[in-house]
């Protein structure tokens, strides 16, 4: 892969302001374009999809000069062309199978305690919902869901897209909770 | 680095933003299936660009998809997927680092959940009286009891009555016990004492976290007056949601060591593990109640 080229912070700026002249806007939409282009390379398989992503925009930066005068559309479709490009060539190094992260149990634990101290730093209603929510399974589950939806008065999509959101939030403490214990 | 410190601070900002200030649209079937197999890697591939495309331009689309990946861990892990679908869960789905992260993350949910309904069926065994929230589904009881009833009307309504009368009179009880904390049956009993404030951190202390030993019958709360001002008081004691638990009157102050205190003894059935609140009202002269301070507490289990 071509990792000579460094990005600075002027074409980092030309990158932004190509993407929308304000910064504010720029600067969302190129985290949406790094997020979601992670996410396309964990979904193809991809040992360090991160890695990956950023090569896909550092070749767009580089390339950006040429470009921009004469490209039209949404610049979001330009760096898929170049992430499938930038994924050609990383198949083509026949790369290491992705490893199993092993069962650790003390880290379950430590988890585990993280997402207890998580739970209860939650907003009640949002503790009360999640919990609510990932109650049942199988078909109970879903009879389960209607009820709830019914009591909040609102849809079933929109009680899923809230629980969601509250769990991704769950995670996210988690995660950091996770990475604070370790030190 | 550059990218780092300038993407942190506005992912923040734009977690936030697209989090909690929208609602999408739902797809419809095929889509959300399509989302599936493309996880599950059994997308056709000429099917694939299409969908890679869209999931860099369209929000909804990709807010969908995050929730999909969530949804399948979830299903994996109940058992809920056909053999195909479990086949592909593991021999690529669940490859990922990030998602064998999610895996873990969602098998302590699921673990969390288990022990908080094993506690609340533990509550359960003991009586709820009649503070306690109305079944979710009253039409599920009715439809566990049903069976049970004669097919013959006349007998059925006679045990139907007999049922009413029984409840009542246990309701009735029940509500005689809270209203009168004197009469409180004697047992085990767990004293809890609680200083005023309503805040989670009292002058910089802890809340009060309380764990309620299994055979408990009452949970006593000795409440700290700032002064005796009245001659009775009124408790209320509510959960984090701010349903009321228990209302008790004619609560009298007593005296120890120059401190004023209150006793109030509760069924320990009436606690699950949650946040509570007590409320404490003093009466007046003219029988009017006046707010006099609050406290807190946790149950942990």
């Amino acid at each position: 892969m071509n990792k000579d080229w460094i990005l600075t912070q002027e074409s980092f700026d030309a990158l932004l302001n190509w993407l929308d002249p304000r910064r504010e806007e720029a600067g969302k939409k190129y985290e949406e374009i790094r997020l979601r282009l992670i996410k396309i390379f964990t979904c193809r398989g991809c040992l360090e999809p991160e890695d990956l992503a950023d090569e896909t925009i550092n070749r767009v930066s580089k390339k950006l000069p040429d470009i921009q005068g004469t490209y039209e559309g949404d610049p979001t479709r330009y760096f898929y062309g170049v992430a499938n490009k930038v994924h050609l060539e990383y198949v083509r190094r026949k790369p290491r199978p992705i490893p199993p992260i092993p069962d650790n149990a003390e880290e379950i634990e430590k988890e585990y305690e993280c997402l207890e101290k998580c739970i209860e730093k939650l907003r009640p209603e949002h503790r009360g919902l999640v919990l609510d929510y990932y109650q049942e399974e199988k078909r109970t589950k879903i009879d389960h869901r209607k009820k709830l939806a019914d009591q909040l008065g609102i849809a079933l999509n929109a009680l899923r897209i809230r629980a969601h959101r509250i769990r991704l939030s769950l995670y996210e403490c988690v995660q950091n909770c996770v990475q604070d214990v370790a030190g | 680095m550059l990218r780092d410190e300038i993407g942190c601070s506005l992912l923040t900002l734009y977690t936030e933003v697209v989090s909690w200030g929208r609602e999408p649209l739902q797809l419809d079937y095929k889509e959300q299936e399509s989302l599936r197999q493309y996880l599950l890697g059994d997308l056709p591939p000429a099917e694939m660009a299409a969908l890679e495309e869209r999931l860099l331009t369209d929000t909804v689309f990709y807010d969908e998809l995050l929730m999909v990946e969530d949804e399948l861990i979830d299903q994996y892990l109940s058992g809920e997927q056909s053999q195909a679908e479990r086949e592909s869960f593991e021999a690529y789905f669940a490859l990922a680092p990030e998602r064998q992260q999610k895996l873990r993350f969602a098998r302590a949910l699921k673990k969390y959940l288990n022990r908080t309904n094993e506690a609340e069926a533990r509550d359960v065994v003991i009586a709820k009286p009649a503070f306690s929230k109305p079944a979710a589904d009253p039409n599920k009881s009715r439809r566990s009891l049903l069976p049970f009833l004669p097919s013959n009307p006349i007998v059925a309504y006679s045990l139907a009555a007999t049922f009413v009368l029984v409840v009542g009179l246990v309701s009735w009880t029940t509500l005689n016990r809270l209203k009168n904390p004197g009469s409180h049956e004697a047992g085990q009993a767990l004293a809890v004492v609680l200083t005023p404030g309503l805040s989670r951190s009292l002058d910089g202390r802890e809340i009060k976290k309380i764990s309620i030993p299994p055979g408990t019958d009452t949970l006593e709360l000795q409440l700290e007056l700032p002064k005796a001002e009245y001659a009775t008081y009124r408790a209320e004691v509510l959960r984090s949601d701010q349903t009321v638990v228990a209302t008790i009157e004619g609560l009298k102050p007593a005296t120890a060591n120059a401190k004023a205190s209150i006793t109030v003894p509760l069924s320990a059935s009436l606690f699950k593990r949650d946040d509570y609140s007590v409320k404490l009202a003093g009466k007046r002269a003219d029988s009017v109640y006046e707010d006099v301070t609050g406290y807190v507490f946790r149950v942990l289990n």
